[in-house]
């Protein structure tokens, strides 16, 4: 039985806007367990509350009402922040602008060299780190010479190097061109399958149908939340979501009288089942 | 307008240990009126190109020629077609300054040289062209808009200028879906309203497929495939090659193609996937 | 595109022997020379200066012409103090260019200063060029550290340092961008007088100060994201330590030392 390693109670959370007009929630009373060793992925339109969410989870944002725990630590004990923040690890948005170091391995360390470890380990770790993410040979380099996704998978090695348990991205490949966004989403595999924990904020529904479980956000509230699967077939009305082509393909075959069962949501499903059919 | 691009050449840092050629020897033609796609990998040289295209960069060999006159003369025809060819940049919300909205998007047709009443009525109308209500935003601060209203007050600062040609550089470029489709389609209803020329630079085979009539490859600095949707479309090996994938209704096709289903690959959109299927399936 | 190529602060990349100093020692090997020349009161401090400092660009092994571009910028500087010492100095003169006189005494001391400066510009340019700016502001931060006792924020400063060249590229890149965009719209950077150049570089300034904050919100964030939480408890992947080849720098610059100082003293 997993564990869960973010816990979220009744979390409320709405940011105090300057130019009048009263405080919509961008959270508006979210429960959600992430366990451990799983792949979630979060998504939403803009301004459905997914990045506020993602700040929950290492203590960047207090809830107003309600209760973040990671391991059991409150987020909102001053005392574990740290701890909570070691735990679990974030990759933002901007490959620029979350990078501090001019040269590759020295930001890799940062996170190492904040928690206090010994020189020599950090060493190893950032080697490792940069060995899994395949930015080993370019770790002399300043990153103002990487492309995006290079740099975004330095950001991931230096959270690797802090050995956290859970990593968080917020819409990691947002601001990557399609290469960029196969070389992020390949590591996140790769990261999955060795026993971390992901969760994946994202607004292409393509990333999200990777991952094992799919928690669907809108207006500040969780309106789905479970397999790719299941959101696929969902018959409801969910607002704004662009379905995977192969699901939305299927769909309007049915109505043409094409049979296409309803567990086919890929290409390769959708491929295979109408070439048995022929 | 018309846009004729010969032999166009361009080189960062001539003479210097890091010299790059940027652009070699492109040449291609925009007709007035047409709807082209510009695709091509990181570094390829678009961002050059389009640079090049409305007279921010001069080239170091070859041509821009607009309606019959080289754009990289000093005179003043050259300069006036210049001025009716708009540029607009990825992630144009970063060149917002002024105080309002109104201020911003006038400061184009103020450097043009136009009366405050004239830009006034220019942006308010450009403003409208963009789906933003004159009378609520004109007098907002520019910083104090979301993401979506703050690129589309950016393009209107474009728009405001009356181009004859638009230029788009990724202008979707980390908008989420919804996003994503409001800006082409608003895209598309200007091109319609104005009779204007477009050239969308994207990394998005959909979109290009959907809305282009023509598409520009280009590789290390060269244009190396030219032609319809359908015609670059066809050529999958090529393309990916190149690094580039096909639009999803057409690369569906191929693969049930590669079964040894007897479909046509020729299909461009999701209505033509779903008709294609219907006939050989239904 | 090109800019981001350029290496900053004009580091010249090697293995020499005074490359692998620990940057403490060069940065406490520069202030002696800089200070030296200001012991100097005759040019034959200078020659041994002059000895001295050849001798350590030769084991650098940086090309001279890269010593000389570090010149240019003051190029100015040493033309008008070599004629303002030149004509403004009273004493014995040697000849007249009309109401202007050249004197001995002029002459001398024309030329005292400009060796100075040459030598000055020399030495400290030659830190720059055999050591990396990130290595610098990390000696800077270890030489600064003692001064925690005083408050002096040494790690603070040199955190801000680290950000500052990681950053600067990133900041070139958005100047060049947004001044295209702006020229896009018709801007003109480049025409008209003092006044009216300044006003027109206010939509190429309030962007680029927007991006800045925006750039620094986020990397704070990150920052914390990471545990940043100031100096307290921090320890450094790269460690630095002395090795024999400081010892024999600080030697050597003794020995150079001691020898200006008698030179000094020695004068009848």
């Amino acid at each position: 039985m997993s564990e869960a390693i973010i816990e979220i109670e009744q979390v409320v959370f709405s940011y105090v806007r300057e130019e009048g007009g009263e405080n919509i929630p961008a959270l508006d009373g979210v429960d959600l367990e992430i366990l451990e060793g799983s792949f979630v992925a979060v998504i939403g339109p803009n301004g459905s509350g997914k990045s506020t969410l993602a700040k929950c989870f290492n203590a960047l944002l207090l809830p107003e009402k309600g209760r973040v725990r990671v391991r059991g630590m409150d987020t909102g004990d001053d005392e574990r922040v740290w701890d909570i923040r070691k735990t679990v690890g974030m990759v933002f948005q901007n490959p620029d602008n979350q990078l501090v170091s001019s040269i590759v391995e020295d930001d890799v360390a940062f996170g190492p060299e904040n928690l206090g470890v010994e020189p020599a380990e950090i060493r190893e770790r950032v080697d490792a780190a940069l060995r899994s993410v395949d930015m080993y040979e370019h770790r002399k380099k300043g990153p103002h010479l990487l492309s995006g996704g290079q740099k975004q998978r330095i950001a991931i090695a230096g959270v690797l190097a802090m050995e956290s348990e859970c990593i968080v991205l917020d819409e990691p490949t947002a601001m990557l061109d399609p290469s960029g966004r196969r070389e992020v989403m390949e590591i996140i595999r790769r990261l999955h399958a060795r026993g971390k924990t992901i969760v994946l904020i994202t607004h292409f529904m393509e990333e999200a149908a990777q991952a094992d479980r799919i928690v669907v956000m809108e207006k500040g509230r969780i309106a789905f939340d479970g397999t790719p699967g299941e959101l696929f077939t969902h018959s409801g009305d969910l607002q704004d979501l662009d379905m995977p082509f192969a699901v939305q393909l299927a769909a309007r075959l049915r109505k043409r009288g094409i049979d296409v069962p309803k567990d086919a949501i890929s290409e390769m499903d959708l491929v295979e089942f109408l070439c048995a059919s022929k | 307008m018309r846009i004729e691009v010969k032999g166009l050449t361009h080189i960062y840092s001539e003479g210097m240990p890091f010299e790059t050629v940027a652009l070699e020897d492109v040449s291609f033609t925009l007709q007035p009126g047409s709807f082209a796609g510009l695709i091509g990998h990181t570094g390829s040289g678009k961002s050059t190109l389009i640079q090049h295209l409305n007279g921010l960069l001069r080239p170091v060999e070859g041509a821009v020629i607009a309606d019959g006159v080289d754009i990289a003369e000093k005179s003043d025809a050259a300069r006036a077609l210049r001025r009716r060819i708009g540029l607009v940049f990825q992630y144009p919300e970063y060149q917002l300054f002024e105080e309002t909205v109104l201020r911003d998007v006038c400061f184009g047709p103020k450097n043009l040289g136009f009366s405050q009443e004239e830009c006034e009525a220019r942006a308010l109308h450009a403003l409208s062209l963009v789906g933003l209500d004159g009378e609520t935003f004109r007098d907002r601060s520019p910083f104090g808009l979301s993401g979506g209203e703050k690129r589309r007050v950016a393009i209107a600062g474009v728009l405001a200028m009356e181009p004859d040609v638009l230029i788009l550089d990724e202008p979707t470029a980390g908008l989420d879906p919804a996003g994503h489709r409001a800006v082409l389609d608003m895209v598309q209803e200007i091109k319609r309203e104005r009779d204007l020329t477009i050239l969308l630079v994207t990394h998005n085979m959909d979109d290009v497929a959907r809305l282009a009539d023509r598409v520009l490859v280009m590789e290390k600095g060269r244009l190396v495939m030219e032609g319809t949707p359908g015609e670059i479309f066809s050529k999958e090996q090529e393309l990916h090659r190149l690094g580039l994938s096909l639009p999803q209704a057409t690369r569906l096709m191929k693969r049930l193609e590669e079964k040894g289903c007897p479909v046509q690959t020729d299909v461009l959109t999701f209505e033509e996937a779903e008709e294609q299927i219907v006939k050989v399936f239904g | 595109m090109a800019i981001k190529d350029i290496t900053l602060g004009q580091y010249f990349p090697g293995e020499s022997a005074v490359h692998r100093l620990d940057p403490r020692t060069k940065i406490l090997g520069t202030f002696v020379f800089i200070i030296s020349l200001f012991i100097v009161n005759r040019f034959a401090g200078f020659a041994i200066a002059a000895v001295f400092l050849g001798a350590v660009i030769a084991a650098s092994r940086v090309p001279l012409k890269f010593m000389l571009k570090g010149l240019r910028p003051i190029l100015f500087l040493i033309v008008f103090s070599t004629l303002l010492n030149l004509f403004v100095t009273t004493g014995t003169p040697i000849f007249q260019i009309g109401p202007l006189s050249v004197t001995e005494e002029g002459v001398y001391r024309a030329s005292f200063m400009v060796i100075r400066l040459i030598l000055l510009i020399f030495g400290s340019s030659l830190l720059t060029l055999v050591t990396k700016p990130i290595t610098l502001t990390d000696g800077i931060e270890r030489l600064l550290s003692p001064m925690n006792i005083v408050k002096l924020p040494s790690h603070e400063l040199a955190m801000m340092m680290t950000i500052a060249l990681r950053f600067i590229p990133t900041l070139l890149d958005e100047t060049d961008k947004i001044m295209k965009a702006q020229t896009a719209r018709g801007a003109d950077f480049e025409s008209g007088n003092l006044f009216r150049r300044a006003k027109g570089l206010i939509p190429l300034l309030v962007p680029l100060f927007v991006s800045a904050f925006r750039i620094a919100a986020d990397l704070a964030m990150a920052m914390e994201a990471r545990c940043y939480r100031g100096g307290k408890g921090r320890t450094r992947m790269n460690g630095m330590a002395f090795t024999g080849l400081d010892a024999l720098a600080f030697l050597v610059l003794a020995v150079y030392f001691g020898s200006i100082v008698y030179v000094r003293l020695v004068t009848a």
